[in-house]
């Protein structure tokens, strides 16, 4: 549902922030993105979505290429960015009726929608007062109720726990599980290695632009014997760190 | 003090709007720049200078060396207490850094402090080259009445130079006092409605002292401005004379060429300042409490009773760019509510003048079909307010900009660029020409022309404010500016609106310039000269709409 092949981003005229990036996720995955600050997750997840052009490659999200048929494209995805504080002037509602026109979600399907997930993430009470007086969490929670209003088969979410109480994340975790299941995918970045480890049926880790390390979990833990995630995830990380300075 | 300057020194490179450094834009953006100097701040300050010098030898005449300059330093002192009370607010309490600056171990005199020097610099630079146009004016007025270079001294050049960047002082200072004040007086209410109201308080304030000031006079006419100069009546100036007592000392120190005085000036500009920093010591901190603590009612929502009904995508764009205009402060006074300006004005300027020969031959000329010059002028004028008020609302050339760091949301949305493009046309366009339509209305109640007329005026207000909503955008868009600390610094640090504004003036004074000499160097009759601007603006719309959103929509494609 999600193919990058051989993506590249370069800021300026020398800053290569993503190198060549392919992977592929398929029907019913749910795959963590995984990197310390600056990787490159954030430039590939604009990549994917239309926000940046690549220099080279190309992403093609539920069998539409972003660049060669872009509405189509959008309208195949939810996306969540890691800053929520978008339209602050709107109220909570109006912002998700703004997305669901943009997405064209008739009146009678957003309305029970609007209803199950702003009670499932708690925010029905405040939907009715402008965004510029919500929490950063309550923020956050509504970016999520808005992008997946239209119902997409491909989720795109930027750190979308990031903020979130114990309760809402729980429940964006088990609407992920919920969304794959029903033959979907679900792309994520995150920096806490047991949401990836817990939810995750693939995990990618990117440093310096470059993708280092795609597979699942168990196959990652198996080649690092006796060691947990965090400290395979801290050792790939600085063996390839060093590599690169040795190169 | 050395926190204030490390902050000052921050808050002046977050300021900087980013430009292009390389290619096309980078050479578009630097002739902007020189177009800009040429069109707005030369002319600006030479006007300036040119009434300065023109009304201080009509009040030295009169034995009134300093008069003149003494009113003119008053109504830019009222100017910048009335403007620069919303962006005192704003940068004091309002700004985005402030849940992060009060974390880190600075004092709030040290804080208030730094953020003052800052705004204090950033708005007072046009300012600051106005004023020393009064004075070059004044100096010039001076040679050519006494006819004699000695009169005016050294002290008096001093005071002139020292007055060019302290005169705005006193008003910010004002402005920041009355911010924590009020800010300390309503701790308990903790609505920001009534905060963002007071500016618009203090402009009605002063616009109805001025107009009631001449009220006994017989309306304001330059005649009935320095007469009530001379004999010190003027219930205005009276009052800026002690609010803004700074410049009757300056104003005197000069006269005088006194050393003490000068001195004395200096002190009582310190003095404020002081003040300032001592009630900032003990309300500054308080005001930021109130400040974080501020929000409307919390209404308890029913989800089972909100509106959710589907409405089109062009639509549903169009509602998000209004909604967002009218209910931030800074975007709807500076965008929406400026546009009264026009109607009310022409309102005004017909109705205050009323008494003025100049006026009342101008109205006479036009109703009569042997003097189409007159008519003439009218066509200009329509045409020169059409181009700068859609350029001064600022609502195409920050289009882009007032999106902020969310900018990428025009990028993800499965909507077609050219659908939000449109949005936003249509949005400047909205807020633009009912304004520009009702002061053709109130112009044809004062000059009685015919409906045809009317029609053919407000369809050259229509083109002429197409041509510069496309242009702003595409300005906007090319580089817009959308990393800042508040809603108002999108406007006031965007260098985009002030570069449309520039290209505005310059092609409404080259058309206006051109259709001027066809009439007065061609046998052509004006209905003839009618036709020819309508064609010509006709065809300068096709092209801005065909080529200019070619270009926005490529612009939009790179943003992020």
């Amino acid at each position: 549902m999600i193919s990058a092949k051989n993506l590249t981003m370069i800021y300026g005229t020398d800053h290569k922030a993503v190198d060549d990036v392919s992977f592929e996720i398929g029907k019913g995955e749910i795959v963590g993105f995984a990197g310390p600050n600056g990787a490159g997750k954030t430039t590939v997840i604009k990549m994917l979505t239309g926000i940046l052009k690549p220099v080279s490659g190309s992403a093609v999200i539920n069998g539409y290429d972003i660049v060669k048929e872009p509405l189509k494209a959008k309208s195949s995805f939810a996306y969540v960015s890691d800053n929520p504080d978008v339209l602050l002037q709107l109220t909570g509602l109006e912002y998700i009726n703004f997305i669901a026109d943009v997405y064209k979600v008739p009146t009678e399907e957003r309305a029970p929608r609007i209803k199950e997930f702003s009670e499932r993430f708690a925010i029905a009470d405040a939907l009715d007062t402008p965004m510029r007086e919500y929490s950063h969490g309550m923020r956050q929670k509504l970016m999520v109720i808005a992008a997946l209003i239209h119902e997409p088969p491909v989720w795109i979410l930027d750190e979308p726990m990031t903020g979130l109480d114990p309760s809402a994340a729980f429940e964006l975790k088990q609407m992920m599980r919920e969304h794959a299941a029903k033959g979907n995918c679900v792309l994520f970045s995150t920096h806490v290695l047991e949401v990836a480890e817990k939810l995750c049926d693939h995990i990618m880790i990117i440093n310096h632009g470059r993708s280092i390390y795609q597979g699942t979990v168990e196959e990652l833990e198996a080649s690092y014997p006796g060691k947990d995630l965090e400290s395979v995830f801290l050792e790939l990380i600085s063996y390839k760190k060093s590599d690169e300075t040795e190169a | 003090m050395s926190n204030v300057k490390y902050l000052f020194n921050i808050y002046n490179k977050n300021f900087e709007m980013p430009l292009p450094k390389k290619g096309f834009k980078a050479t578009a953006y630097t002739a902007l720049a020189i177009i800009a100097i040429t069109c707005i701040i030369v002319p600006c300050c030479l006007i300036v200078g040119f009434i300065t010098n023109i009304m201080s030898q009509a009040m030295m005449l009169e034995g009134s060396k300093t008069g003149a300059l003494m009113s003119e330093i008053h109504i830019m002192s009222v100017f910048s207490l009335v403007f620069g009370l919303f962006v005192i607010f704003n940068v004091l309490y309002f700004s985005s850094d402030r849940e992060h600056l009060v974390t880190l171990p600075i004092t709030p005199t040290e804080l208030l402090a730094a953020k003052f020097r800052h705004t204090y610099f950033a708005e007072s630079l046009m300012e600051f080259l106005v004023i020393l146009s009064m004075f070059i004016g004044y100096f010039i007025a001076c040679v050519s009445n006494y006819q004699t270079i000695r009169s005016f001294g050294l002290i008096s050049i001093l005071l002139a130079l020292i007055g060019t960047f302290v005169t705005p002082l006193l008003p910010l200072v004002y402005c920041a006092i009355i911010s924590m004040l009020l800010m300390a007086l309503l701790k308990n209410v903790k609505n920001a409605k009534i905060f963002s109201h007071v500016s618009d308080f203090f402009l009605l304030l002063f616009v109805g002292l001025f107009l009631l000031s001449f009220k006994d006079s017989g309306g304001i006419t330059v005649n009935n401005y320095i007469e009530s100069l001379l004999a010190e009546n003027n219930l205005f100036f009276r009052i800026c004379n002690i609010l803004f007592f700074t410049v009757p000392l300056l104003c005197k120190a000069m006269e005088a060429e006194s050393l003490l005085l000068a001195l004395l000036y200096l002190i009582a500009n310190v003095i404020p300042v002081c003040l300032m920093l001592l009630i900032g010591k003990y309300l500054y901190q308080e005001g930021l409490y109130t400040a974080a603590s501020l929000g409307s009612s919390h209404k308890q929502a029913d989800v089972n009773k909100l509106n959710m009904k589907l409405t089109s995508v062009f639509s549903a764009c169009f509602h998000k760019e209004l909604k967002v205009l009218l209910r931030t402060k800074a975007y709807s006074n500076n965008c929406v509510y400026i546009n009264l300006l026009w109607p009310i004005g022409v309102f005004l300027f017909f109705s205050l003048s009323s008494k003025n020969e100049n006026v009342q031959r101008f109205r006479e000329l036009y109703g009569n079909p042997s003097y189409p010059r007159a008519a003439l002028i009218m066509m200009l004028i329509v045409i020169a307010v059409s181009f700068i008020a859609s350029a001064l609302n600022t609502l195409a050339s920050t289009a882009f900009s007032r999106e902020g760091a969310h900018v990428d949301l025009i990028k993800y949305i499965p909507v077609p660029y050219s659908t939000q493009l449109n949005a936003k046309i249509l949005t400047a366009i909205v807020f633009t020409y009912p304004s520009l339509l009702l002061s053709i209305v109130v112009a044809s109640y004062f000059l009685n022309f015919d409906f045809l007329t009317g029609l053919t005026y407000a369809l050259t207000a229509l083109l002429a404010m197409t041509i510069c909503i496309v242009t702003g955008l595409a300005m906007d868009s090319a580089a817009p500016y959308t990393v800042w600390s508040d809603e108002y610094s999108a406007l006031r640090g965007n260098l985009n609106s002030f570069f449309n504004m520039a290209v505005s003036m310059l092609v409404a004074f080259l058309l206006c310039a051109l259709i001027f000499l066809l009439f007065e160097l061609t046998p052509a009759s004006l209905s003839a000269v009618t036709i020819l601007v309508l064609v010509i603006l006709t065809i300068a719309s096709i092209l801005a709409i065909t080529f200019g959103r070619r270009i926005i929509i490529d612009n939009m494609k790179e943003l992020y």
